[in-house]
């Protein structure tokens, strides 16, 4: 079985290299990006089943990034990381897109469980897109 | 001014909070990567104690990172108990540098500090000299310059003979970014000047030069500002 893939987007080095091998360990595939701008390079090259995004980072920060992966790919799950005292703005990313949001440090087992609902949400999505295709294509053909 | 005052005070805190819960989340992984060194050993998998030595030096960095973040934010929270105290501006420009540091790294910009060869012993009010430079890097944090350094040194030079100012006096020099024009950001540069002209104490402001990408700051010490300093007794505040 093919493991879920994930892309963890943080500028903070230290915390995404030690989640990642933690994730690892658990079963994920992971990916890292230091920024927004590397985040939605490593969008082009591979299809990821979540991305967990950090708020804060310098240049373009959470929110900008969310909005520009989301142009790229709209199925995208992107799970918000926020620090203690941006719960508002965490709840402005959901309303702009983001599946869910957790605050910073995050409980691993919390972030596994929304990672995999994300997967399945995403499997939901990518199921509905098939079955409207086919129904298109049926239609067409007049069947 | 007061509430600009307690809206500066919010915003050190906030940001410095939010770096201290950054050094929390690094130890959260690490502790929880020697849970899965303990867990795997459970299972037969002897633990590497190689891996185990370079996590404990990965805490080990960041609990020294935290110490270091809450002395210069207790330090900080000190400069506001008495309006004026004896203090070291090297140590005082260094630490709000520090706290700055993160504010100006969300916006892409690093902030370096280069103090005076010896310390600069002045008796004056540490909060609003602070407020002061904050609002000096405000103002270089609001340009849309390519340059990503501001520099803020300070220096203390000796009274030349026959000089119009009778006492030598600290100078605090920022440079950078291109600053913004005053027209656009008029209330910030007056209230720069207000800040400045409430330096007292042993300090008095001098004058203040602003260009399109330095300001630089003159002060005058009755005592020269060069005393015998004691970094440790004269702190801002402690505890």
């Amino acid at each position: 079985m093919a493991k879920d893939k994930v892309l963890l987007v943080d500028d903070n080095v230290e915390f995404t290299t030690a989640l990642a091998e933690r994730m690892e360990v658990r079963g994920f595939s992971v990916d890292t990006a230091e920024s927004g701008a590397t985040a939605l390079d490593k969008i082009k090259d591979a299809a990821y089943d979540a991305v967990i995004l950090d708020l804060a980072m310098p240049g373009m920060d959470g929110i900008e990034t969310m909005k520009r992966l989301l142009e790229k790919q709209p199925d995208l799950q992107i799970i918000l990381l926020t620090g203690y005292a941006s719960v508002e703005k965490g709840i402005e990313a959901m309303k702009l897109g983001a599946v869910d949001f957790l605050e910073k440090p995050a409980d691993l087992k919390k972030l596994v469980s929304k990672v995999k609902e994300a997967r399945t949400q995403k499997m939901l999505l990518v199921q509905k897109q098939l079955e409207d295709k086919i129904t298109k294509i049926l239609r067409e053909k007049g069947w | 001014m007061r509430v600009k005052s307690l809206a500066f005070f919010g915003a050190l805190a906030a940001s410095v909070s939010h770096e201290l819960n950054n050094v929390l989340a690094i130890i959260n992984e690490h502790s929880g990567l020697i849970d899965d060194v303990a867990e795997a050993a459970r299972h037969g998998v002897a633990p590497d104690p190689d891996k185990l030595k370079r996590i404990s030096a990965k805490i080990s960095r960041q609990i020294e990172r935290g110490k270091d973040l809450i002395k210069r934010l207790n330090r900080f929270a000190h400069s506001a108990d008495r309006e004026v105290t004896s203090f070291d501006l090297n140590s005082l420009l260094d630490d709000i540098a520090n706290l700055t540091q993160r504010i100006a790294g969300l916006k892409g910009i690093q902030i370096v500090f280069k103090p005076a060869a010896a310390p600069i012993a002045i008796e004056s009010n540490p909060f609003c000299l602070q407020q002061a430079v904050f609002v000096c890097f405000r103002l270089f944090l609001s340009a849309s310059d390519k340059n990503r350094l501001v520099t803020i040194s300070a220096a203390c030079p000796p009274a030349r003979p026959g000089a119009r100012e009778a006492v030598a006096g600290p100078i605090i020099r920022l440079s950078g970014a291109a600053l913004p024009e005053r027209s656009s950001e008029r209330e910030t540069y007056e209230y720069l000047e207000m800040l400045l002209e409430e330096i007292n104490g042993d300090l008095q402001f001098v004058s203040s030069e602003i260009d399109g990408q330095s300001i630089l700051i003159r002060l005058s010490s009755a005592s020269g500002g060069a005393g015998n300093f004691s970094h440790e007794g004269a702190s801002n505040g402690q505890g």
